[in-house]
């Protein structure tokens, strides 16, 4: 009786609603604020959710001018992968002292390309 | 004008709830098997004691009338006060058969309720109190009424029961002036000149506290179910979490001892997560939301109790209002594109909270486990206007199924 009552507990406590990301049937990747700005280089951050694609390629891209565009805008290509995750890439050089900047994390697998959400920073 | 619809709602569950209550009592197994017969006796006319099963009436029919069987199975019997000089339940309230004094412009005997036995007696029938030294003796009813005294209306005070009584007392040189026409203060007053009068007074168990209060600690296991009007039923998948809580039960033993008044204080947490799917400007939207809300939740409604026993199976309807403590949303957003491309965002602050009201019913079984202790389990349904909504719009409403466990002293 008292296992039967300890496994409803655990049975219970387990089955507590905590948020999930949804899989998709193609990669999820957001993109979090930038660190380590200076006028040399700026850190930036994504984080990766995916479960069953495969993800052929991954990184950032960024522009000085409204959204950046995975073929023209300069990107940090990490490669493929097949860990989900966080990730960061450091830019060095690229980037013009004083001027604001929009970067996004982006992912591709088989038919799409995904982007993060927008961050906006200023280069110093 | 929604707001007035939602209470409107509210109205109409509640008085559905009230109606089930009346059914439910109606139906209950008291109702539909017979009386809720207690252990007890009955003296008869020969003066002999037959110990046997009477049934517990609260209220003017136990004045009337005496339901006694010998044993469970057996058919009751009605007693009327000519058929039999006593009846009591046993650590309870014991009736006399008694002619009362012609004040009362009632003919034949009726029963009345024994509070104190002694050199005086105090006995009471329908809240009036009677009191008996060789004959009994009503003591009237305190009544107010307004007269005119040089054209002012004046507020005038009839206690004649404190002459009647000062009668009664003035061997023992006390007084009745200061007491009060209550049974506890009538009580403590006769029991004071029994004394005087070299006799312990024998004050019948069954003078039952006027209000008891019982608490109670608990914990649960809450599904809730949300649904946002402008979203589809499914939108959100339900929020499952434990949850913990303190709560009071308070009664009127002397005049009903199964019909609580139930106030509780817990708290909840509840994380709801939803997917929403519909097409925008060619592209379609993909949506995942998060709503993270903790409430402090205070139900107050009444229990009632099918048996009048420790042990007993019981129901319990009321009202909930919860005052949210802590909220956050949250929407991971994918807009995507024929060609593939995906745009994702996250939208926060979108959604605004209010606090739920809503109605709640519950089923659940006591055991008691010790003469001050008893533990129960408990199932109850709640539906309220969700936490997302605006002051004076309920946007969304909420379907939350509760089991419960705990205990009360």
């Amino acid at each position: 009786m008292n296992r039967f009552a300890f496994f409803c507990l655990v049975l219970i406590l387990l089955s507590c609603t905590k948020e999930t990301i949804t899989n998709r049937e193609y990669p999820r990747v957001t993109t979090m604020e930038v660190t380590n700005i200076s006028s040399a280089q700026a850190v930036f951050h994504g984080d990766l959710f995916f479960t069953s694609v495969a993800v052929t390629d991954y990184g950032f891209v960024w522009s000085n001018n409204s959204f950046p565009e995975i073929n023209t805008s300069p990107r940090r290509s990490l490669g493929s992968t097949t860990t989900a995750g966080p990730f960061e890439a450091t830019i060095q050089g690229d980037l013009i002292a004083g001027k604001e900047y929009t970067v996004q994390a982006y992912a591709i697998s088989t038919g799409f390309v995904v982007y993060g959400k927008v961050v906006k920073f200023t280069s110093q | 004008m929604v707001s007035t619809s939602f209470l409107a709602r509210v109205v109409c569950r509640i008085s559905a709830g009230l109606l089930l209550a009346c059914l439910l009592i109606l139906l209950s197994p008291e109702w539909v098997h017979g009386q809720d017969f207690r252990q007890g006796y009955i003296v008869r006319n020969g003066n002999d004691t037959l110990r046997g099963l009477i049934a517990y009436r609260p209220g003017k029919k136990g004045f009337r009338e005496c339901l006694f069987k010998s044993s469970k199975k057996e058919k009751s019997t009605r007693l009327s006060p000519d058929a039999i000089e006593a009846y009591g339940l046993t650590g309870d309230a014991e009736f006399v058969s008694a002619t009362l004094p012609p004040d009362f412009h009632k003919q034949g005997k009726v029963f009345i309720r024994k509070l104190v036995q002694g050199p005086l007696s105090l006995y009471v029938y329908r809240g009036t109190f009677v009191v008996k030294k060789d004959t009994l003796v009503t003591l009237p009813r305190l009544k107010g009424n307004s007269i005119k005294v040089d054209g002012r209306m004046v507020y005038q005070e009839n206690k004649r029961y404190v002459g009647l009584l000062n009668l009664q007392l003035q061997d023992c040189s006390m007084s009745a002036n200061t007491t009060k026409y209550t049974g506890k203060e009538l009580t403590s007053l006769v029991n004071n000149y029994n004394r005087c009068k070299g006799q312990m007074a024998l004050i019948k168990a069954g003078n039952r506290p006027g209000t008891r209060v019982d608490f109670q600690a608990f914990g649960g296991f809450l599904q809730s179910n949300l649904t946002v009007n402008y979203l589809s039923r499914n939108t959100f998948s339900p929020s499952k979490t434990v949850f913990g809580g303190i709560g009071m039960d308070i009664s009127s033993p002397r005049s009903n001892d199964k019909l609580f008044v139930s106030l509780e204080a817990f708290y909840v947490k509840s994380t709801y997560q939803g997917y929403y799917e519909a097409p925008y400007n060619g592209d379609q939207m993909r949506q995942d939301i998060y709503l993270n809300v903790s409430f402090l939740k205070i139900p107050l409604g009444f229990r009632f109790n099918f048996r009048g026993t420790s042990n007993t199976p019981y129901f319990r309807l009321g009202i909930a209002q919860s005052f949210i403590l802590t909220k956050s949303d949250r929407t991971l957003q994918d807009r995507v594109a024929s060609n593939g491309v995906v745009q994702s965002d996250e939208l926060v602050g979108g959604y605004r909270f209010k606090n739920p009201l809503g109605v709640w019913g519950a089923v659940g079984y006591q055991k008691s486990i010790s003469s001050r202790i008893a533990i129960f389990g408990e199932f109850r349904f709640e539906r309220s206007n969700g936490p997302v909504g605006t002051p004076i719009q309920p946007f969304s409403h909420v379907v939350n199924y509760n089991a419960i466990c705990g205990i009360r002293y």
